[in-house]
C-alpha cells in the first residue's frame, strides 16, 4: 500500500503540566511501570508508530517555590524506552533529550544502544535549552548564552550524526571538545530517527536542516497546510525533496460514540485539567505575584502585574513573555467573551483548536481530509488520561481510519519505515561500512 | 561458620548485542537462583539501558549496572538509576567504577584526574547520588484535591550538592525510587580517610575487593568484611567434561583483568567459595557478601555454573535468601531519608 496521504499516530506521555488529569478515581499511577507499558502496548494494538516520553530536567518552580498542581515526577526516558522495548515489538520509541546538557558523545552511544535494544525503532527528540537555572543540575553550569542555544545545539546535533555516519569525530567546539570513535554498530534503520519541536524561524530552519519529523504546534487544517507550506521551502533551499520532512502535530483528542457524548466528555476533561487553582497558578506565572483573593469564578485582576517579564514558572515553557501587555491584552479579552478566570484559562492553556473533539466518524472524517490535502503525516497524541486514555482511540477511531484508508494496516520493520521515512543513501552506505568496522575490530 | 550469607551475581559482558540474549541469560541466572546479573558498557548495549531491557523481563533476580561516576552526569546517572531501580519494584543497585582514561575524558571534553582525586571525586558523585534518590520523600505526590496539590513541596528538597568539581540543585525529576536508596558497590581503593569512608553515612553500601590471586583475595575481603559488607570479583574458567578450565584459560591470557582468576573443577569452586564465607563470616552481624563472577566464556562457564555450580550450592546452607528488594537481599536496613525528620 502507498504510504502517501496515510497518517501515523504517536503518543506522548506527557508526564508533567496540566493536560494529564489528576483529580479523577480513573487516574492512574505517573511512575509505576506497568502505566507505562499499558499506554506503549495500547498504542501498538492500534498501530501507532512511536511511543514519545518528555524530558524536562528541572522541576517545575512556580513563585520561588516547587510547583504543586499538575502532575510531575518522570523517569529517565532511554531507560524507561529500554525496558519498553522488552514488552513491545514494533512501536517506535522517542526520547526526548537536550542537547545542553548531554555530552553528544554520551548522547550518540546511548541512542545507537537504544535503536539496537529495540531493533531499530529508536528516535531523539532534539530539545535545546539555555537557562542556567537547568544548568545548576550539572557539571558544566549555565554555560549557553540565549542565543548560542540554536547554534550550539545543531553543533552538537552534527557531532551525533557524525559518530553515527562515520564512527570517528573530533569536534572543536566554543564550549568543549569530543574526540571519539564510536563502537555500537547501526541498527537495521541505520540510525535514530531524529524529531523536533522548535516553531521560531530559526527552530524551522534547524528542522528544515537536520531533522526527519517536526513535532509542531500546528494543528488547525489552514493552520497545518501553512505550516507544510513553508517547511517544504526551507527544506527545499537545503536541497530536501519535498515532504521529505515529516509534520507531526501535537493534538489532543476527545472522541466518544456521538457528539453529544464527546462534547459531554470535553467539558469533564476541562474541568478536570484547570481546577480554580490551576487557573489562578496560570495568572499567578504572569502576574508575579500570588493571587490567592482573587475570585476564580471572577473576572480577570484589575491591577496590573508586579513583573515586566514573566520568569516565575520555571521549566513550563512561558518565561519572557511581556506581562503588562499580556494582562491587558487578557482583560479586554476575557471582557470580550463574557469569560471568568477559570474559563479564560481553561480556553488558553488546552486550546480548542489542539483538540478533535467529536463522534468517532465525524473526527475520523476530518482526519481523512487532512490525509486527502496532505496536511499532515499524522498526529502525536497526548492522552489526558493515564493509563487509559488511548482506549477510545485505538478500540474506535483507528478502525474507522482504516476503512478510510488513511491509517495503517499492519507494521513495517522499523521506525523510519513506519513512519514513511526514505533512507539517505549515502548515510545507509557509511552507516554499512561503520557496522564492518566494528566487526572487523570486535 | 555462619549460614546464608552469600550471594551469587553473574555477569553477563559478551552477550551481543541482541538485548533477547541477555534476557535469556538473566532468566536462566535467575531460575537457577542467582541474586543478580551484571552489565557493563562493553562497546555495544548501555550498560543501564541492558539491566532495564532484562528487568522488564525478570520477576526475582536483581539488575547490576557498572556505570563510570568520573565522566557522567551525576544528575543523569541517578535519574537512571532511580528509574531502573522503579522499573525493577526495587531490585537495581550499582557497580560504581572511576574509568580514569583518556578515551573517556576525550569524549567528554575533560581531563583524567590526578590518581590522589579519584575517591573525593566519587565520594562526591555518591552523595549526589544519594541526596537526590532522598529528595522526593516517599509520600511526596498527595494528590490532594481539595486543595488542588498534586505534590506536596514541603516533601521536597533541594539536594544542594556542593562538591569540589561540581555543584547539583535539584531536587531530583523522578521520584524516590522503592529501595530508598540503591545499593552501591564500589572499589576498596576508593574508601580511604579521604574519600567514600569518610563520609560512610553517603558513601557506598559494599566494598568491592580486587586481587592478584585467590589467597590474596580472601585475605583482602577478610579485612575489609570487619567494617562492611564485601564483594569480590573472580574471572573464571571452570572445568568440563570434555576440557579443562586451565586450558582455556591459557588461550585467553592475551585479555589480562583486574580480577583473581579461578581456574578447576566445580567442586574446588565451592570449596574457595566456602573459604570466602569463612573469611568473612562475623557471628555478630547478619552482614552478606558478594562473589561478583565473570564467566570466562560466557557460553561455556556460564553455563556449567547455572547447570552444576548453583545446584550443587543449593543444598550447602552457603546462600543467602533472595529478599524483595536488592536491599533486603543485601540484609540492608530500610533506608532512612535523609531530608526527613526522625518522628
Amino acid at each position: 500500500m502507498s504510504t502517501q496521504n496515510q497518517l501515523r499516530f504517536g503518543v506522548f506521555f506527557q508526564g508533567v503540566n496540566s493536560s494529564t488529569v489528576w483529580r479523577s478515581e480513573k487516574a492512574g499511577s505517573q511512575i509505576d511501570f506497568a502505566s507505562f507499558r499499558q499506554i506503549a502496548q495500547t498504542a501498538e494494538r492500534g498501530l501507532f508508530s512511536a511511543f514519545f516520553l518528555g524530558e524536562g530536567l528541572r522541576l517545575r518552580e512556580h513563585l520561588g517555590g516547587i510547583h504543586e498542581l499538575d502532575v510531575a515526577g518522570r523517569p529517565d526516558a532511554q531507560t524507561m524506552l529500554a525496558a519498553l522495548a522488552a514488552v513491545t515489538s514494533n512501536i517506535g520509541l522517542v526520547a526526548t533529550q537536550n542537547t545542553t546538557y548531554n555530552d553528544p558523545a554520551d548522547l550518540a552511544r546511548r541512542l545507537s544502544s537504544l535503536d539496537l535494544i529495540s531493533e531499530g525503532r529508536a528516535a531523539w527528540n532534539i530539545v535545546t535549552t539555555h537557562n542556567a537555572w537547568t544548568g545548576a543540575n550539572f557539571r558544566r553550569g549555565g554555560y549557553l548564552e540565549h542565543h548560542e542555544r540554536y547554534s550550539h545545539a545543531e553543533d552538537f546535533v552534527r557531532t551525533v550524526r557524525q559518530i553515527w555516519d562515520d564512527s570517528t569525530v573530533h569536534h572543536r567546539g566554543n564550549h568543549y571538545n569530543v574526540d571519539y570513535t564510536g563502537t555500537v554498530p547501526a541498527s537495521a534503520q541505520h540510525r535514530p530517527v531524529l524529531f523536533q519541536a522548535g516553531d521560531s524561524a530559526e527552530g524551522r530552519d534547524f528542522a528544515a536542516r537536520q531533522t526527519d519529523v517536526i513535532f509542531s504546534a500546528h494543528v488547525g487544517l489552514e493552520d497545518a497546510l501553512e505550516f507544510r507550506k513553508d517547511i517544504n521551502a526551507r527544506a527545499a533551499k537545503v536541497g530536501r525533496a519535498e515532504n521529505s520532512v515529516k509534520i507531526m502535530p501535537g493534538a489532543e483528542f476527545i472522541v466518544a460514540e456521538t457528539a453529544a457524548a464527546a462534547e459531554e466528555k470535553y467539558h469533564w476533561v476541562r474541568e478536570h485539567q484547570i481546577g480554580p487553582h490551576q487557573a489562578l497558578a496560570y495568572l499567578e506565572q504572569f502576574w508575579g505575584t500570588r493571587l490567592e483573593n482573587v475570585d476564580p469564578y471572577g473576572p480577570l485582576p484589575e491591577f496590573d502585574p508586579v513583573v515586566e517579564q514573566s520568569s516565575v514558572t520555571r521549566g513550563s515553557g512561558f518565561q519572557g513573555a511581556k506581562s503588562l501587555e499580556l494582562a491587558a491584552a487578557w482583560r479586554a479579552e476575557a471582557k470580550e467573551k463574557g469569560q471568568n478566570i477559570i474559563e479564560f484559562v481553561r480556553s488558553r492553556s488546552h486550546r480548542a483548536d489542539h483538540t478533535f473533539t467529536g463522534s468517532y466518524d465525524q473526527i475520523a472524517d476530518r482526519l481523512a481530509q487532512y490525509a486527502e490535502l496532505g496536511a499532515v503525516d499524522g498526529f502525536n497524541i497526548t492522552p489526558w488520561l493515564i493509563p487509559t486514555g488511548l482506549d477510545d482511540i485505538v478500540n474506535h477511531l483507528v478502525p474507522r481510519l482504516q476503512e478510510r484508508g488513511v491509517y495503517p494496516q499492519a507494521y513495517a520493520d522499523t521506525l523510519r519505515e513506519n513512519l514513511g521515512l526514505t533512507i539517505d543513501e549515502t548515510h545507509e552506505q557509511r552507516a554499512i561500512q561503520r557496522l564492518k568496522t566494528v566487526q572487523e575490530v570486535s | 561458620m555462619s549460614e546464608y550469607s552469600l550471594l551469587l551475581a553473574l555477569n553477563l559482558d559478551g552477550a551481543g548485542n541482541d538485548p533477547n540474549d541477555s534476557a535469556l541469560a538473566a532468566l536462566r541466572a535467575e531460575s537457577a537462583e542467582f541474586h543478580g546479573v551484571s552489565f557493563s558498557s562493553d562497546g555495544l548495549l548501555d550498560s543501564v539501558q541492558r539491566a532495564s531491557f532484562v528487568a522488564a523481563k525478570t520477576q526475582r533476580i536483581a539488575v547490576l549496572p557498572v556505570i563510570d561516576a568520573l565522566f557522567t552526569e551525576p544528575f543523569h546517572t541517578a535519574t537512571q538509576l532511580a528509574s531502573l531501580d522503579i522499573i525493577s519494584h526495587g531490585r537495581a543497585g550499582w557497580i560504581l567504577e572511576t574509568q580514569n582514561d583518556s578515551v573517556q575524558a576525550d569524549a567528554v571534553g575533560r581531563s583524567i584526574l590526578p590518581e590522589d582525586q579519584l575517591s573525593t571525586e566519587a565520594a562526591d558523585v555518591v552523595t549526589t547520588h544519594r541526596r537526590l534518590w532522598d529528595s522526593w520523600e516517599d509520600d511526596a505526590v498527595i494528590r490532594d484535591e481539595a486543595t488542588g496539590r498534586y505534590l506536596d513541596a514541603t516533601k521536597l528538597h533541594y539536594a544542594d550538592v556542593e562538591g569540589k568539581n561540581f555543584s547539583v540543585k535539584g531536587p531530583a525529576i523522578t521520584p524516590r525510587p522503592p529501595q530508598g536508596q540503591l545499593p552501591i558497590i564500589a572499589p576498596a581503593p576508593l574508601f580511604t580517610p579521604d574519600g567514600l569512608q569518610h563520609c560512610r553515612l553517603n558513601g557506598a553500601d559494599v566494598v568491592k575487593v580486587n586481587a592478584a590471586n585467590l589467597d590474596e583475595l580472601l585475605a583482602k575481603a577478610q579485612t575489609a568484611s570487619s567494617k562492611g559488607a564485601v564483594a569480590i570479583e573472580l574471572d573464571v574458567y571452570l572445568d568440563t567434561a570434555g576440557d579443562t578450565g586451565a586450558r582455556r584459560a591459557a588461550e585467553q591470557s592475551v585479555q589480562r583483568t583486574p580480577r583473581a582468576e579461578f581456574i578447576g573443577s566445580v567442586d574446588e569452586l565451592i570449596s574457595f567459595l566456602k573459604k570466602f564465607a569463612e573469611a568473612t563470616a562475623n557471628p555478630e552481624d547478619q552482614r552478606r557478601h558478594l562473589v561478583h563472577l565473570h564467566p570466562g566464556d560466557l557460553r561455556i562457564d556460564a553455563s556449567v555454573l547455572l547447570d552444576e555450580v548453583l545446584p550443587k550450592l543449593k543444598h550447602s546452607n552457603l546462600l543467602a535468601p533472595i529478599g524483595d528488594t536488592l536491599r533486603e537481599t543485601f540484609a540492608l536496613p530500610v533506608a532512612k531519608n535523609r531530608f526527613q525528620e526522625a518522628s
